[in-house]
């Protein structure tokens, strides 16, 4: 105890000596930063309704069923690649993160290649969605979707591009209708869903070492209590992974994010997309969590959907795995290293900078995803051959 | 919940915790701040972002009033200590007299404080010590506000505490439950009992997740003042009050994954979350027996009726699709049956 103290007393004073703040610099800085906000302010009473627009690229909702809607993307081109592209996202989030904004924006950038985009609307599901499985999402919703692209474009088999639980989605999807698929993108989707025991890292993977901490009976009597997941609640968990950050992030942060117009405005459609959160239906959740974070079960090729078995070796298409490196939700283990089992001969990983939502909307990913992705599907093309 | 609420819902649950994270650094409680700005109402979510906004200007002037008379008294080992006497292991008490250039026991207890003062320097005009400005009293129980906010945290996503709802069913059903007649209201009662017994449970579980947070910020304290303690050794310094809590976070942060991705920090969130659901099920059978009695449907009877009609969906899927492979085996595979419609609502 004396040690400790002692030592602590010793540190404290070595860590005082660190501190070169003044009365008069701190008065300074902390009155040049309400300034700041004040300025922040009054930018903020100008903001409109349309300012905060996310997710306006031109579209046609061209199928719908219960609350999922599926949408095209106008083709800014007169001939666009001969096979479509079903952009698939997550259902704890919203499409609009692949549309944010005009400039930052996966949808445009693939228009702008030529492509022929179409992409899911998963919608807000309601108490009436709770009983929906997962099968009723790929072997329901995103079949149609397909079929729907198949019959419009003439096309056998079309292009899929999953996002995070998007991509498991699709992979499963690709394994059960690989005749439909010409080639399978996904990008920050966990495949292996106990990766993170590999490379444990601080701060990253705490949904996996969560669900694991819970019981199989646990998971049942969260969907029997709740029975759909409250948006919100998931939107809570997503804020607890990193607790301090997101609480530093709505005070002092906010002192530089509200100094530029553009930044300001970017953090405020970004933060519009955060906190729209749809419910998660129930046995999506209960399978989610058991049959995937706890058992693993869609890399052992145990996962079953309404009574067949997914098996990744029936997906022999050719296949593009894209990973964020620095992303903590879906860690980089989870993901990486997964193309053994694949049937497919023609497996390709890229690593990508940044975060999980970073990967869509940062910079340096901007510059990277959407051309990498460009590339890959053009020269995979031609396998999507038009129907006798 | 309608969309719009529900995004909001949640921003609100979240800033609502901003005036008890900013009073940790020793500002005035912080207002809830304007959502209107020059008068207007704003799009969501500026109008939140402007009351965390105006919220962090107060508080900046509070962090101002509170830190300038004590590094102008004795510099940064005050500060430091006014931070440090925050932490939740202090039993809230501000370093009386000496503490400063030691932070006194890092903080320990008042009372082995106070026994210890004799031990440390004193900083008064006379004898060493410096007085406590009015502004700075103000964040007396700063951490302990910090920990109430995450055990509040807890309570959103595991429910309201049982007093709310047994409340709000005395509220609503009260009268009426002399009506139910004998066997129905001792059911009631007896449910009553465990959601009690469930309540105590989720406080315990509660507690010991307190402990686990308490144990995360006070690492953190440490893990800041290590990384502090370095940099001085290398020679360099931060000259920013934004940048010190900055760095705070920083360090903060990595204890808080620490200590809860430990086997012990998962094992309290399990426990809390079993709790949880535990005490929202009792809650649910108090209802039923409620519902029963008054022959009101309930969420489980319309789950059912939910359940029926996805089967239902089901089932026709998989009719439709046996249709086109049917007609294929009896006529031979076409583009029509390909690509086959379904049915859809195509626009």
């Amino acid at each position: 105890m004396t040690t400790n103290h002692t030592e602590k007393a010793i540190l404290a004073t070595q860590a005082a000596g660190a501190v070169a703040i003044t009365p008069a610099s701190l008065a300074k800085e902390l009155e040049a930063a309400r300034e700041k906000l004040a300025r922040g302010l009054e930018r903020l009473g100008k903001v409109s309704e349309d300012d905060l627009a996310i997710a306006t690229v031109p579209r046609d909702e061209v199928w719908r069923q219960d609350m999922v809607r599926l949408y095209r993307c106008k083709p800014v081109v007169d001939r666009p690649h001969g096979t479509p592209i079903l952009i698939v996202y997550a259902l704890v989030g919203r499409f609009q993160m692949i549309d944010l904004e005009a400039e930052r924006s996966l949808v445009r950038k693939l228009l702008a290649e030529g492509f022929d985009v179409y992409f899911v609307d998963w919608g807000l599901p309601s108490r009436a969605q709770r009983w929906l499985g997962i099968d009723d999402y790929v072997s329901g919703y995103l079949d149609e979707c397909v079929d729907v692209i198949r019959e419009r474009s003439g096309q056998d088999s079309i292009n899929l591009l999953g996002i995070c639980q998007g991509g498991v989605f699709t992979t499963c999807y690709a394994a059960l209708f690989p005749e439909k698929v010409s080639n399978l993108a996904f990008t920050v989707t966990p495949i292996d869903f106990h990766g993170d025991k590999k490379e444990p890292q601080n701060g990253s993977g705490y949904m996996n070492r969560w669900a694991r901490a819970l019981r199989h009976e646990d998971i049942d009597d969260l969907v029997e209590a709740y029975g759909t997941a409250p948006g919100s609640m998931v939107g809570f968990a997503f804020l607890m992974m990193n607790p301090v950050s997101n609480l530093t992030k709505y005070t002092i942060d906010l002192i530089d994010v509200m100094a530029d117009e553009n930044r300001l405005l970017n953090f405020l459609r970004m933060e519009r997309w955060i906190a729209d959160r749809p419910d998660h239906p129930g046995e999506v959740l209960r399978q989610w969590l058991k049959d995937l974070y706890q058992d693993n079960k869609l890399i052992r090729n145990e996962l079953v959907l309404g009574g067949r078995t997914v098996d990744l070796r029936r997906i022999t298409m050719p296949v593009l795995n894209i990973y964020a490196t620095g992303d903590t939700i879906i860690p980089v283990s989870c993901s990486k290293g997964v193309g053994e089992h694949f049937g497919t001969d023609d497996y390709t990983e890229l690593a990508v900078p940044g975060g999980h939502i970073g990967t869509f909307v940062g910079g340096k990913a901007q510059k990277i995803l959407p051309p990498a992705l460009a590339q890959w599907f053009k020269a995979h093309a031609g396998r999507g051959a038009p129907a006798a | 919940m309608t969309e719009a609420s529900g995004m909001q819902g949640m921003y609100e649950q979240w800033l609502g915790l901003l005036p008890q994270f900013l009073a940790q650094f020793g500002a005035q409680p912080a207002t809830t701040g304007t959502r209107n700005v020059g008068g207007a109402a704003l799009p969501f979510p500026a109008d939140q972002i402007a009351s965390a906004a105006a919220m962090t200007q107060n508080a900046l002037q509070g962090l101002a009033q509170a830190y300038a008379p004590l590094l102008q008294g004795a510099g940064a080992p005050a500060l430091l200590a006014q931070w440090a006497a925050a932490l939740p292991m202090t039993g809230a008490s501000l370093p009386n007299a000496g503490a400063t250039m030691a932070f006194a026991p890092w903080l320990m207890p008042a009372q082995a404080a106070s026994a210890n003062a004799g031990a440390t320097p004193s900083l008064s005009p006379a004898s060493g010590s410096v007085s406590v400005p009015a502004a700075a009293q103000a964040a007396l129980l700063p951490f302990q506000q910090m920990q109430r906010a995450w055990l509040d945290m807890g309570n959103r996503l595991a429910g309201g505490t049982t007093e709310t709802y047994v409340t709000a069913f005395d509220r609503t059903f009260g009268a009426l439950a002399d009506a139910l007649g004998l066997g129905p209201v001792r059911a009631l009662q007896a449910a009553m009992t465990k959601l009690i017994a469930a309540q105590a449970a989720q406080n315990d579980s509660r507690a010991a997740y307190a402990m686990l947070v308490q144990s995360a910020l006070a690492s953190g304290w440490d893990e800041h003042i290590r990384r502090l303690a370095e940099m001085a050794a290398r020679g360099e310094r931060v000259d920013s009050m934004l940048a010190l809590i900055r760095m705070w976070a920083s360090a903060t942060e990595d204890a808080v994954h620490r200590v809860l991705q430990s086997e012990p920090g998962l094992e309290a969130t399990a426990a809390v979350t079993r709790a949880g659901l535990a005490h929202r099920k009792q809650l649910q059978a108090v209802a039923a027996i409620i519902a029963d009695g008054l022959d009101m449907a309930t969420r489980r009877d319309l789950d059912e009726a939910f359940r029926e009609i996805q089967q239902l969906k089901r089932e026709l899927r998989a009719a439709r699709s046996r249709a086109p492979r049917a007609k294929e085996e009896a006529t031979g595979p076409t583009g029509d049956t390909k690509r086959r419609t379904r049915g859809r609502t195509r626009k």
